[in-house]
């Protein structure tokens, strides 16, 4: 079965317990940002799993401690689970922090399928040199001592929590500048098992970059895929079938009455094995995604499949994830005393 | 070296626990006299390294250590003077003059981590008494609002 898939990026959040409305609607922006920064999850399943039938682009993902997905299109459906290695050992570098482990099962074709991701954002402060760090440091200094608090200033914490948001504002802008150049990037491989026909199916490597900064405000994400297929024994063409695939995607985020994030991309597909039995094929897709719940994130799909001349399939999905993010700690302690 | 690492590691899983880690901290402070080179990379003046021989300190631990954190440090709303500045490897101490220790000894700290998912112990030391002033775990990963605290807190007893 040809993986049909549509990606759904869902890069914003909202929660309802703020009254004041303008207050909330600066949370929900801050949200969207470091959520577009963090690339934190994306609704449904990991494409990169072989079985997956509606995610036709990966990009990087963080954070994801542990992630339950469904997807559905048309008649079929895709259940999958996945979990990140910060989720079980907490941060411990920009190298690791994003290595994850995911498995699915797809209900109509029975597959079964298992894979390991590996994210990098190289826009992590983490991987700054010193130099860079010092640069910035140096420049976000005079903002500090223009509005800091003297002794006795009415509000003295207030007024000093304001200050070091200004620093921080320039600081944030600064270290955008330096890095918006900069992608995430991911590699994945999975490989599937048909438990229907007990054989092997396909497997796939997909390398995925994530780029900001380059068109404004828009997400693109660039993706590469090689996938084998194995043949089960009575075709007549060879054991395995080998296509390879690229593309291109841009996301865009809204904020209405719910934030949603939009995404457009195009992908084609070419076959590199000797006799695929089938030409090139290029694939469509469209999606919206919302977020209703900060872990919680709801997808439409939309996919248009064409190949040899021939107008394919179009085929919506629908798609559900739910992220547990590893819990933060207890309150604060009290001071203690000597 | 190699010991130093293991109290590092021991150090990020304690703070990552939430487990205290006074004594190790201040037990890691004489290693940092050896690094200092390499802490004062990321140390931008006017802010040193207090040491042992400081009657009072300040000792800050976090995670994750390669994550920048600006420090703003006042007592009784006076600025520290070596409190005052950026600071990256997972541990600063910070020695505040015997002078400033006077009533109300309200300490307020301001810390500005570049990057979320953070925990952090801040202690104090007077003399061989070491406390717990405040500890804290980023509220929300994914948001960016929230990398700041603010706080004041009473520095040793009345």
């Amino acid at each position: 079965m040809r993986t049909v898939t549509t990606i759904l990026l869902v890069t914003a959040a909202t929660t309802p317990a703020y009254a004041d409305e303008a207050k909330e609607r600066d949370r929900v922006r801050a949200e969207q940002d470091a959520d577009a920064e963090h690339h934190l999850s994306q609704s449904g399943g990991d494409p990169w799993l072989v079985s997956s039938s509606a995610s036709l682009f990966t990009r990087p993902s963080f954070f994801e401690g542990i992630k339950l997905s469904s997807d559905t299109t048309g008649k079929d459906a895709t259940y999958s689970a996945s979990i990140g290695a910060s989720a079980v050992a907490g941060p411990i570098s920009p190298l690791v922090d994003g290595l994850q482990g995911s498995a699915a099962y797809n209900v109509n074709g029975k597959i079964v399928s298992a894979g390991v991701k590996w994210s990098v954002d190289l826009r992590d402060v983490r991987l700054m040199s010193a130099s860079q760090i010092s640069e910035i440091v140096a420049a976000i200094k005079p903002e500090f001592h223009k509005c800091e608090p003297t002794p006795g200033t009415p509000d003295f914490n207030r007024r000093l929590a304001e200050c070091v948001a200004k620093q921080d504002k320039r600081r944030t802008e600064l270290y955008a500048r330096a890095t918006s150049w900069l992608p995430a990037i991911s590699l994945a491989v999975g490989t599937g098992y048909n438990t229907d026909a007990n054989r092997r199916d396909k497997s796939s490597a997909t390398l995925a970059a994530d780029l900001q900064g380059v068109l404004g405000p828009t997400t693109v994400v660039a993706t590469a895929n090689a996938e084998w297929d194995q043949l089960p024994p009575d075709m007549s063409l060879e054991a395995f079938r080998s296509r390879a695939g690229g593309g291109l995607q841009i996301a865009d985020t809204f904020d209405l009455v719910l934030p949603f994030t939009v995404t457009i991309g195009g992908k084609l597909f070419a076959c590199i094995s000797n006799d695929c039995g089938k030409d090139s094929s290029v694939e469509v897709t469209a999606g919206i995604g919302v977020r209703i719940k900060k872990s919680a994130q709801l997808g439409i799909t939309g996919k248009w499949a064409g190949s040899g001349g021939h107008i394919g399939d179009a085929l919506a999905g629908l798609a559900f994830s739910y992220s547990f993010v590893p819990p933060a700690s207890k309150s604060p302690a009290t001071t203690e005393p000597p | 070296m190699a010991r130093l690492r293991d109290h590092e590691i021991e150090l990020a899983a304690a703070l990552q626990a939430d487990i205290p880690v006074g004594d190790l901290l201040f037990g890691l402070r004489d290693p940092d006299r050896i690094d200092l080179a390499t802490v004062n990379a990321f140390v931008d003046t006017p802010m040193t390294a207090a040491t042992s021989s400081a009657r009072a300190e300040l000792a800050l631990a976090w995670i994750p250590s390669d994550v920048p954190v600006t420090v703003h440090l006042y007592m009784n709303e006076q600025p520290i003077v070596s409190g005052s500045g950026t600071v990256r490897g997972g541990r600063a101490f910070f020695a505040i003059p015997e002078a400033m220790i006077v009533d109300p000894r309200k300490l307020t700290f301001a810390l500005s981590f570049w990057q979320g998912r953070w925990s952090y112990q801040l202690w104090g030391r007077i003399d061989d008494r070491k406390f717990l002033l405040q500890h804290g775990t980023d509220p929300d990963p994914a948001s960016k609002d929230d990398d700041l605290v603010v706080q004041s807190v009473l520095f040793g007893a009345p």
